[in-house]
């Protein structure tokens, strides 16, 4: 082998490592980055049908040959073609002008038209030329008048290719005269129809799909976004200006498939509107186009003749009932601002919701109100209506140090989350003989016990070991007296190889006080719930003495709602006794409106009733399931916390009824 | 007899109006000088023409002796079910006004000469005179006006002698209802003088003295005002200031300065009585005590009766199945908003808003503070009844100024979230058919002819049917299609993102969240007769202000006005003062926090709707609405809670004047 051939097999090696490394590289980046960061899913977004851009010329301003001041569809001027003239205005775009123009799908002229004699049999003619200036493409439609000197209103749709959405290729419309004839063309609006990805802003992550909401602060997917400026704004710095003359607002255009099936009956809007003159006439209009452009239902409410102040923000709002029967999936929905007036107005926080709340779940109730209103209603067992059952929050005094409900939270096994394992027991005896928390988290663990005297949990016991060959996430844990010495004990079973150890607390430390292998069916058989009767897969169930009284149990469904029942037990079957509900908790912090929860229960505050411990937060994860959260989302009126609970002393009455 | 002095007019011709005009200049100077004279307080009038002379004619002698220009006179509602009677005999001892006033005969012989005394409401009335057609006003016959009892007492006779001395005459009568003995209030022979109660407000007195020539002169529907004339009573105020009588050469017309102002106040200690019909056959009397049930004290003596709402059937609603104080538990929106979202339809509570069956359980009448209590009672499980409360008046009248001082519930938490309650302070007809008919409306038919009836009901010329309504509660106060109904953020119900359920309502919502809606009514029915009658917003301005009058369409029955106020301002003082101002061509509402700090809070006159000229009731309730009725209403009846505890308002006075 030459030099030559040698040289050229270490090229061809070098590149071909090269090219290994950049694949391996390639290959394990995602798993690393899985591994290392937090993924943020995507938030849905919405395909919307928007005008990229629109402009409209009333030839007010204008001065030339083809401007004529005799006729006019508005104002004073209008532009005239005649045998001297063959070509009207020419309105002129550089692709790479018109906002998201990668997404332009076509282009709307809409105009008055009027001739003088003869029908002049003229075109609208849409003309598309590359960097260079060649021509490469031409079409032409025909202007439709309607009789002889008389103002008639026209719409041509022009449809454009992806292939010609270069940024270098400059689109141009105009009006031919090809036969040299007298008409006049007057108020040319220009509509740049595009689709785009709505992107949820932060504030409308509050609202539903069908809410939507632009407050002009960011790029804003609506028509005539290049009226968006720095000025009075209702919120934030920027908002829709309307002023010289403008009449075209900001309007959102959707495909009527794209709002769910069946097509939704209502559209609503509001905007915030701040007149600089007086008499402002603006119209909230709702329209549905057909795939063949021909408006099938369009509908407007003005602000003409009503008492809007000049210079002051005033909110205008409209709902329009959709003739649902006469649409199709292809149709387009629109929503927007028509300035009628052409008075100077800024518009800014619009909001548009698409059809009207979900109906409740579930079907009809079968109460009847008459036996209600003659007092003859009688329940029927574990059907609804349920009494509630209050449970009052506990006070538990903070503490800086080792208490559950810090001031200042570490991020130690004492910051409890619901993504964390809790087992409890009387692990430890005590004087009150009360019963202690062990929380699990993915890399530590720690015990807890309340003091009546201090009216904390205080923390016992803690192992930060994030590999500890006992505490570790191989294990399953169970509390339980396994060796009936009368103290809780930890029950650890490897997940692999079904090695059990059993572990007591002297105090201090975990003391291993027995193992081996493949623990007793019933040490691990009675921690799972029967699944019977009104208890169900998803149901967890949480016995204890809430009432004193009799055993009694918590059953929490969290499929849809926060669904905590007080159930007692006859003979095998579980009876309903009351929806579970809270009180006492300081503004807005039922347990119940988090969106993930945890109950943990036990004899915390006295040996004879069981007490609900709940630790609660809310969770950004966008496809978040209810059962572990990725982004724990602290929000400001609602934020995480732990909240201790018992059944309220003025509940006694209904087990009185009751018993 | 005292001879005093006298200004002779000795132009017959100046007997009339021209009269005012130099009596005004004469009074004057002639003060003057008697007072120069006489050093005496007591003021005369002498009126004159060629064939007598009449002075000092005082319409009232043994009422308020000291007061010779205003007198007032509270109405008397012991045993008044048969019509109140000015004065009572609780006033004076015969139960009649005494009037007097002295007469010369100018002539050389002596001569028989006639008078009448007649007297009118002036604060409620119709101008007499119609500038445009020169001729009676079409609605002064409406006017409160009357005479003697007996109408066919006609003119009294009087034989005055030739002797130039001034003789007294001296003489009874009393405002009674249907002072005219119309046959529209004559059932069985019985003159139902209730069905016409007199007015309240300012009375004026005229006492028209005539010779035996000039009486034939003056029509007997003059001397009777019982007759009519075409179909029509004719005022005899217009009859002697503007029409024929003026021109009666030896007719005096004199109308005094006295007035009487007539006041309405009853005690709202004296009881309540209960009307078993309103309570169906069989109904609980177990809570019947004295100053609340059916004894025959509380049917003569008691103002005041339970009310029960009508209740629509078809308003029933699921309500969710939520028993709450929301007033007294820091109920927030965000409750409201998880209620509203995560209860299935099986669990709701088919629910029928009601009203008492136990009657005086929730209306109570306190004797020793003079003030009456309504509570909205509690509920609980198994029971869930929103129950709507109030208290009615027992006697009706045609206009006034109704003025109560109250304390109702608040209607807004410290959460600003509803309760769900809507406090109303209303009139509403006396009913009773045809008796208590409104005005003819005579135009596209009529009105429509029932309360309850759809858009498609029928038109009559006439109902009996009136309201008149203060209703105030959360819902936005602007008109629907004027400013736009408020937009609503549709809601979901994933509780794994709080945001899905839990949406702020909107801006124009909360930017008055601790406001409530005062919302103004009159139940036209739908005439189509006033001028400017019209649907959707239309501005009614008054007093530098403007009004927005909303009605749905044609054929709906009620215009309404609505303003925003504080919850705290009309509900959480002590008492506050709510009055609706019913006059004949306009009707106003006000409120304040004291009687001489009103304000004007809505206003309508008869351009823009029909203003009923029956008979009405007061009423006043803390009732619990289908929200329905109220397009755009922040917060819906059926995902607000059950009470929990009793609601209770009070009132501490009614007073119409």
């Amino acid at each position: 082998m030459n030099m030559q051939k040698k040289r050229l097999l270490i090229y061809v090696l070098l590149i071909l490592s090269g090219l290994l490394g950049a694949y391996l590289f390639l290959r394990t980046k995602p798993n690393q980055s899985a591994n290392n960061t937090v993924v943020t899913a995507i938030k849905k977004d919405s395909i919307i049908y928007i005008s990229l851009l629109n402009e409209f010329f009333d030839f007010e301003n204008n001065d030339g040959a083809f401007v004529s001041a005799d006729v006019f569809s508005s104002g004073k001027k209008s532009c005239q073609l005649s045998p001297q003239i063959e070509y009207g205005i020419s309105v002129t775009k550089i692709m790479k002008d018109i906002p998201s123009f990668q997404n332009l799908k076509s282009l709307t002229v809409s105009f008055n038209c009027q001739f003088r004699k003869d029908n002049p049999d003229a075109l609208y003619v849409l003309s598309i030329d590359d960097g260079s200036g060649k021509n490469i493409h031409w079409d032409g439609q025909p202007i439709v008048f309607k009789s002889k000197n008389e103002w008639s209103t026209s719409s041509i749709n022009f449809e454009i290719a992806p292939e010609f959405l270069n940024e270098t290729n400059k689109i141009s419309v105009y009006p031919w005269n090809r036969n040299k004839k007298d008409f006049f063309i007057d108020d040319v609006s220009i509509d740049y129809k595009g689709i785009t990805v709505f992107n949820s802003t932060e504030k409308s992550v509050a609202a539903e799909k069908s809410n939507l909401y632009f407050d002009f602060e960011t790029d804003t997917p609506v028509s005539g976004s290049e009226n968006i400026k720095v000025t009075k704004a209702h919120s934030g710095t920027r908002a829709f200006d309307l002023s010289g003359g403008k009449e075209c607002g900001p309007s959102v255009t959707k495909k009527l498939s794209e709002l769910g099936n069946p097509f939704p009956k209502k559209i609503s809007m509001s905007a915030w509107i701040y007149p600089l003159s007086d008499n402002p006439n603006l119209v909230l209009t709702g329209s549905v186009v057909n795939s063949k452009n021909e408006t099938v239902y369009w509908e407007g409410k003005s602000t003409e003749n009503k008492s809007f102040q000049k210079n002051q923000w005033t909110k205008i709002n409209a709902s329009y009932f959709l003739p649902v029967e006469k649409l199709a999936a292809d149709d387009i929905l629109g929503a927007g601002i028509w300035n009628k007036g052409k008075t100077d107005v800024i518009i800014d926080d619009l909001e548009i919701v698409y059809g009207e709340s979900a109906d409740r779940r579930g079907r009809a109730s079968t109460i009847d109100p008459k036996a209600i209103y003659e007092k003859r209603f009688i329940g029927e067992k574990n059907k609804p209506p349920f009494q509630a059952i209050i449970f009052d929050k506990q006070e538990i005094n903070n503490s800086d140090h080792f208490s559950i409900t810090p001031k200042h939270k570490p991020n130690g096994t004492e910051n409890f989350s619901p993504n964390d394992v809790y087992l409890v027991g009387d692990f430890f005896p005590d004087k009150y003989n009360l019963e202690e928390i062990i929380c699990f988290k993915e890399k530590s663990r720690g015990m807890f016990s309340y003091s009546p005297e201090s009216k904390q949990f205080n923390k016992l016991w803690e192992n930060t070991v994030a590999a500890d060959p006992l505490w570790n996430s191989n294990n399953n844990a169970y509390p339980g007296d396994f060796n009936s010495d009368g103290k809780t004990d930890i029950l650890l079973v490897d997940k692999k190889t079904n090695m059990w150890k059993i572990l007591n607390f002297n105090g201090k430390e975990w003391i291993l006080v027995s193992e081996g292998k493949d623990p007793k069916k019933e040490w691990i058989s009675n921690k799972k719930t029967n699944v019977a009767g009104i208890i169900t897969p998803d149901d967890k169930l949480f016995p204890g003495n809430y009432t004193e009284e009799k055993q009694t149990f918590l059953k929490l469904n969290t499929e849809w709602r926060f669904d905590l029942k007080l159930l007692e037990k006859e003979d095998s079957e579980y009876l309903i006794i009351g929806n579970v509900d809270f009180k006492g908790y300081p503004k807005d912090y039922n347990p119940k409106y988090f969106e993930f929860v945890k109950l943990i229960t036990g004899k915390f505050l006295s040996k004879e009733k069981t007490s609900v411990l709940i630790v609660m937060c809310n969770c950004a994860d966008a496809d978040f399931s209810g059962k572990k959260c990725d982004q724990i989302e602290n929000l400001p009126f609602l934020p995480n916390s732990v909240q201790l609970y018992n059944i309220s002393p003025q509940m006694t009455q209904i087990f009185t009824d009751k018993y | 007899m005292k001879k005093p002095f006298y200004i002779d007019i000795t132009k017959n011709n100046l007997c009339k109006s021209v009269q005012s005009v130099v009596k005004i200049t004469l009074l004057i100077a002639a003060s003057c000088f008697y007072y120069a004279c006489k050093n005496s307080s007591s003021s005369t009038e002498t009126l004159s023409c060629s064939e007598f002379t009449i002075q000092d004619f005082s319409p009232i002698t043994n009422w308020q002796k000291d007061s010779i220009t205003h007198k007032t006179i509270f109405l008397d509602y012991n045993n008044a079910n048969s019509g109140f009677i000015i004065p009572s005999i609780k006033d004076v001892p015969n139960g009649l006004f005494s009037f007097e006033f002295e007469i010369k005969n100018n002539t050389s012989s002596s001569q028989n000469l006639y008078y009448k005394i007649y007297y009118q409401n002036e604060s409620y009335k119709f101008e007499e005179f119609d500038s445009v057609s020169m001729a009676q006003n079409v609605y002064a016959e409406e006017n409160f006006y009357g005479s003697w009892e007996n109408t066919s007492t006609a003119f009294k006779k009087i034989t005055v002698a030739n002797d130039n001395n001034f003789h007294k005459i001296e003489d009874a009568f009393r405002i009674v209802g249907n002072p005219r003995n119309e046959e529209r209030y004559i059932r069985d022979g019985e003159n139902n003088r209730w069905q016409r109660n007199p007015r309240v407000g300012k009375y004026s007195f005229l006492l028209v003295v005539a010779t035996e020539n000039d009486l034939k002169n003056i029509p007997s529907y003059i001397q009777n005002i019982n007759q009519k004339n075409k179909e029509h009573f004719v005022n005899p105020y217009y009859f002697f200031r503007y029409g024929g009588g003026k021109d009666l050469k030896a007719t005096i017309a004199n109308t005094s300065q006295t007035e009487l102002k007539a006041i309405a106040q009853p005690n709202l200690g004296a009881g309540i009585y209960i009307d078993g019909s309103r309570f169906g056959g069989e109904f609980d009397n177990s809570n019947f005590c004295a100053t609340c049930g059916q004894d025959s004290n509380l049917y003569k003596n008691a103002p005041i009766q339970q009310f029960i709402n009508y209740v629509d059937i078809s308003t029933k609603m699921d309500n969710i199945p939520v028993i709450a104080d929301i007033l007294k538990d820091n109920y927030s929106k965000m409750d409201y908003n998880w209620n509203r979202s995560f209860y299935s339809k099986e669990e709701l509570i088919p629910t029928i808003l009601q009203t008492s069956k136990h009657p005086c359980t929730t209306v109570f009448s306190d004797p020793i503070e003079k003030k009456i209590i309504i509570k909205n009672p509690k509920t609980k499980f198994g029971e869930w009844k929103k129950e709507s409360v109030g208290i009615i008046t027992r006697h009706g009248f045609t206009y006034g100024k109704y003025r109560v001082k109250v304390k109702l519930t608040e209607l807004l938490n410290k959460n600003n979230v509803w309760n769900g309650l809507t406090n109303a302070i209303w009139l509403i007809t006396q009913g009773g058919g045809e008796w208590n008919f409104r005005r003819n409306c005579n135009k596209d038919g009529g009105y429509m002819a029932t309360y309850w009836g759809g858009p498609n009901d029928k038109r009559v010329p006439a109902v009996d049917y009136s309201e008149i309504d203060f209703e105030i509660l959360k819902t936005p106060p602007y008109c629907p299609d004027n400013v736009f109904p408020p937009v609503f953020k549709n809601t979901g119900d994933n509780a794994k993102n709080n945001s899905s359920w839990n949406i702020p309502l909107p801006e124009e919502i909360t930017n008055a969240d601790g406001s409530v809606t005062v919302a103004c009514t009159n139940w036209d029915m739908a005439c189509h007769e006033p001028k400017n009658f019209g649907v959707g917003c239309h501005p009614v301005p008054y007093q530098n202000q403007i009004f927005e009058a909303h009605r749905w369409d044609h054929n709906y029955r009620a215009l309404t006005e609505k303003k925003e106020e504080s919850d705290d301002e009309l509900f959480g003082a002590e008492y506050f003062y709510f009055e609706i101002d019913w006059r004949p061509t306009e009707i106003i509402w006000r409120i304040g926090a004291e009687p001489n700090k009103m304000r004007v809070v809505g206003y309508m006159n008869d351009q823009v709707t029909s203003i009923p000229n029956n008979q009405m009731l007061l009423i006043i309730t803390q009732e619990y609405h289908n929200t329905k009725w109220w397009p755009g209403a922040p917060y819906s009846q059926d995902n607000l809670p059950f009470p929990l505890n009793d609601i209770p308002g009070e009132i501490y006075d009614l007073t119409i004047e």
